[in-house]
Formats: C-alpha cells, structure tokens, sequence
C-alpha cells in the first residue's frame, strides 16, 4: 500500500473510531480514495474490532448489573414495545416452576375472603399516541403512568394492612392484563435487608391456578418514601383478583405460607 | 491470520431463527429482550462504569444502551461479529456520545485501570470467541501498540490527541492503531489492498 492509501486507511480508522462529526459521507469518501465501496460497512468492520478489544479488556471483571436498574429497563423497553404495537406476550416463561403440596394454600384463603371487600377501579381508558420513535429514557413512573392510561388497565389499591409494622403502608397496583404487565406503589413499606429476606409479589388468579403466581421478588433498600416496582408475572395471568405481598428467604420461593403482609383485591 | 471477529452460527449449535437473542428482539419478543438484559446487562454495565462520573449517569447510559439495543436488533449479522461483540459497539457508540456530549474524557481512569491489560484467553474463555482472538492477538502487541488500541477503542480519540496523551510522534500512533487492527481483523487488511476493485464487502 503507497503512502497516500496509508493516510486514506489512518483517516478512515480514525473517522470509524471517532464517531466524529465527518458522517458517512466524508466515511464514503475516504472509502473511496482507498476503492473501498461501502464506507460504513468498513467502518462497522472498524468498531467491530474496537468493540472487542474492550469486551477483552473487561472479562476480567464483568460486574452484574443491580436488579433495579434491569427492572427499569424492562419497563422502559415494556413501553416501548407497547407503543409500537410489537408486543408478544410472554406466555412461555422458561422459570415457570410447577407448585405443589397443601402449604401454598395457606394464607391465599385470607386473599379470596378480602375480594369480598374490595372493589376494583378501572382507571382511564384513554389510548396515548406517543410513537416514540427517537431514543429517550423513560421513567418508571412515566412507563406506569402511560400503563395506566390505557384501557383495560386496572388500579387496586392496598388493602390498609393489618401485620405489624405495615400499617402505614399505602399505595396500590397497577395492571393490564393483556399486555401482562403492571406496577406496584409502594409508601412507606419497611425497608428489608436482602442478604436476609426478600419481598415477593404473589398474584391470585383462581381462573388459572389455585396456587398463586410468583410476581417477582424485591427489596426495599431505604426508607425514600413512594417506590415503584415493575411486576414480573412468571406466568401468563388470565383473570387476576389480588396481589399480595410476602416476605420470603432471598431469591423468594415456590410454596409461600405467607403471612400476606399487604393486599389489593378485586371484588 | 485472519480474525474472523464472529462466530459461526453452527459453531456452538445456534441458529439465527432460534438461539440469537437480537434477532428475536428484532422480531418483538418481550422474553427475548428479558434474556438479553441477563446475559448482556453484566458487560454493558461494567463498560459504563468504566466510562461515566457516577452510578446514576451509568444508570441512564446503560438504560440508553439497551434501547439502542431494542432499536437496532435487526442490524445484528452473525456473518460479521458475535452477538457480544454486537452489543457491545452499540455499547461503545451510545458512551463515548455521552462522552462527548458531557465534554469528559477519562483518559486517566482508563489509562490507569489495571484491569484494561490484555487478560490471557483462558481468562476469557467464557466470554466471547472474540475476546479470545482479541486477547491472543493483543498479547503479540506490544505494549504501547495496545495501549493506543485501547484508547482509541476505549475513548474514541483522535491520533493527535493519543499521540498528546502518549507523547509519541503522530506517525507513530497512526502506524500502532493500523497494525493493531489489522491484526485483529484480517477482512481490514484485505479491503485496504483491494485498490481499485472496489468490489469487496
């Protein structure tokens, strides 16, 4: 390679790397200089490279994301699948687990007695028309706020708890059964230590199954006042009734023998 | 040697239609985009504490990273990189925007970091055949050819600017940033000697 091509592959390497303000144009022109046909396919080639020598660099020492911060992508990406009519809802879920036994049964007979109670409060039935097309970090509170809106979502809120030390806790949960998906407020909910117990979600849906789904486990790292929680149905929920909180070992469990430290119930 | 910076699409049993993560995304499948956050979310987050102040400005950039991610699934080619390699230059594009656009340069932490040596390929047998390539090729650099490799690939920087950092001639830096990568893929070198042909992709 002559000296001039030398120069044209340094400034088309430096351009691909840079992501300077030169563009695919000034790429394509320095494509071909070298009779390079496809700049930005070169280029690509280019961060390719680039981008495995830092996946080298850190393999090491991968860290794990923090679970709230996936939560809050989930949702995020939960919107945006929402509101470019993309969605495919997640009936298969590879950690389904089988529940059997007699202990799951206890304390879900507390759940059916409060439906008798409560009441269900359908919410707004207004569709948003957001398309969303350019990037833009959304908020949970805005992922649930536009769940919220949408019709067929219903809001329940928390049945004033009973167990000690969850008096105060107030709130609600947020759900829309065909897009399976949903959020749960929480205020003033006691903050756990996670390395001793966890909080897990349970979802009372007789249509399905007489055994509660797993909604997901979660934890209340500090006493910040309102927090929003995504829901993580590990199951399809056909005709939900309630949710319900326990509080389980770390990781939660199969089998809850509660008690059901917070309640929202349909009729 | 030729570093074919992918992974062949038989070679660990998958297939596009059925083992991608990305090309599932592509398709709208919610579970997918669940299962790319476990099995990316570790090297996206650990790229991001690498490059930005604090943990919540890590926070939205990997939150921009996996929408980038969701937006972009449908450009991932087997043919061209492993579905890491994938992810990680949208990684790689998304942070040093931010970078940019927060007018920071972290050369030092980077510099610094202990942990941005080449690792041995035994280290990074579980994270990617490319790494594994990348890691036996940068092991042949030597050490200030890695060190303008990684902070071009790392930082996005001009040649004068690492020339500047490194204290090398410009030339210099140029020549270790060209080799570097032609040694870590081959296709680079084929394409800049075709001349005039023009026809290569």
């Amino acid at each position: 390679m002559n000296d001039h091509n030398t120069n044209a592959l340094d400034s088309l390497i430096e351009a691909a790397l840079g992501q300077d303000s030169k563009g695919a144009a000034e790429l394509d022109q320095l494509a071909a200089d070298l009779g390079i046909d496809n700049g930005a396919a070169f280029g690509e080639r280019v961060e390719l490279a680039a981008a495995a020598v830092m996946v080298n660099s850190v393999a090491k020492a991968t860290e794990e994301m923090p679970a709230q911060v996936k939560d809050k992508i989930r949702a995020d990406i939960a919107t945006r699948n929402t509101d470019s009519n993309v969605v495919t809802l997640d009936t298969t879920s590879s950690r389904t687990t089988e529940r059997s036994g007699v202990a799951q049964y206890l304390g879900w007979a507390c759940a059916a007695a409060l439906l008798l109670a409560l009441v269900i409060r359908p919410d707004s039935t207004t569709v948003p028309e957001d398309p969303a097309d350019t990037p833009k970090v959304v908020t949970t509170a805005e992922s649930r706020d536009s769940l919220k809106a949408l019709a067929g979502t219903v809001t329940l809120a928390w049945n004033p708890p009973e167990i000690d030390g969850y008096e105060s806790v107030t709130g609600d949960v947020v759900w829309n059964n065909e897009l399976q998906q949903g959020y749960m407020r929480l205020a003033n909910m006691p903050v756990n230590d996670p390395s001793v117990a966890q909080y897990q979600l349970w979802i009372v849906d007789p249509d399905r199954d007489s055994n509660p789904i797993d909604g997901g486990v979660f934890d209340i790292v500090a006493d910040s006042g309102e927090i929003l929680i995504p829901i993580d149905a590990k199951l399809s929920v056909l005709d939900p009734q309630a949710f319900a909180i326990t509080k389980e070992q770390p990781g939660g469990v199969v089998v809850s023998g509660g008690p059901l430290l917070v309640v929202a119930a349909a009729t | 040697m030729r570093l074919n910076v992918a992974e062949s699409p038989t070679s660990k049993g998958k297939t596009v239609s059925n083992e991608y993560l990305l090309p599932r995304i592509a398709r709208g499948e919610q579970r997918a985009m669940n299962e790319c956050l476990d099995q990316y979310g570790g090297l996206v987050w650990s790229l991001a504490r690498r490059l930005c102040p604090n943990a919540a400005d890590t926070e939205d950039a990997v939150q921009e990273v996996f929408v980038e991610i969701w937006r972009f699934a449908d450009r991932f080619d087997p043919e061209k990189a492993s579905e890491t390699t994938f992810v990680a230059m949208l990684a790689r594009r998304r942070l040093i925007d931010r970078l940019r656009k927060h007018n920071r340069q972290p050369i030092e932490e980077v510099l610094d970091d202990g942990e941005l040596t080449a690792p041995s390929a035994e280290s990074t047998a579980e994270v990617s055949s490319d790494a594994i390539r990348v890691a036996e090729a940068m092991q042949r650099m030597k050490p200030e050819q890695q060190q303008a490799l990684q902070l071009s690939a790392w930082l996005g920087l001009s040649h004068a600017d690492i020339a500047e950092e490194m204290d090398l001639p410009l030339g210099t830096v140029k020549s270790h940033i060209r080799r570097g990568l032609l040694m870590l893929r081959d296709d680079l070198g084929d394409w800049s000697d075709a001349g005039s042909t023009g026809t290569q992709q």
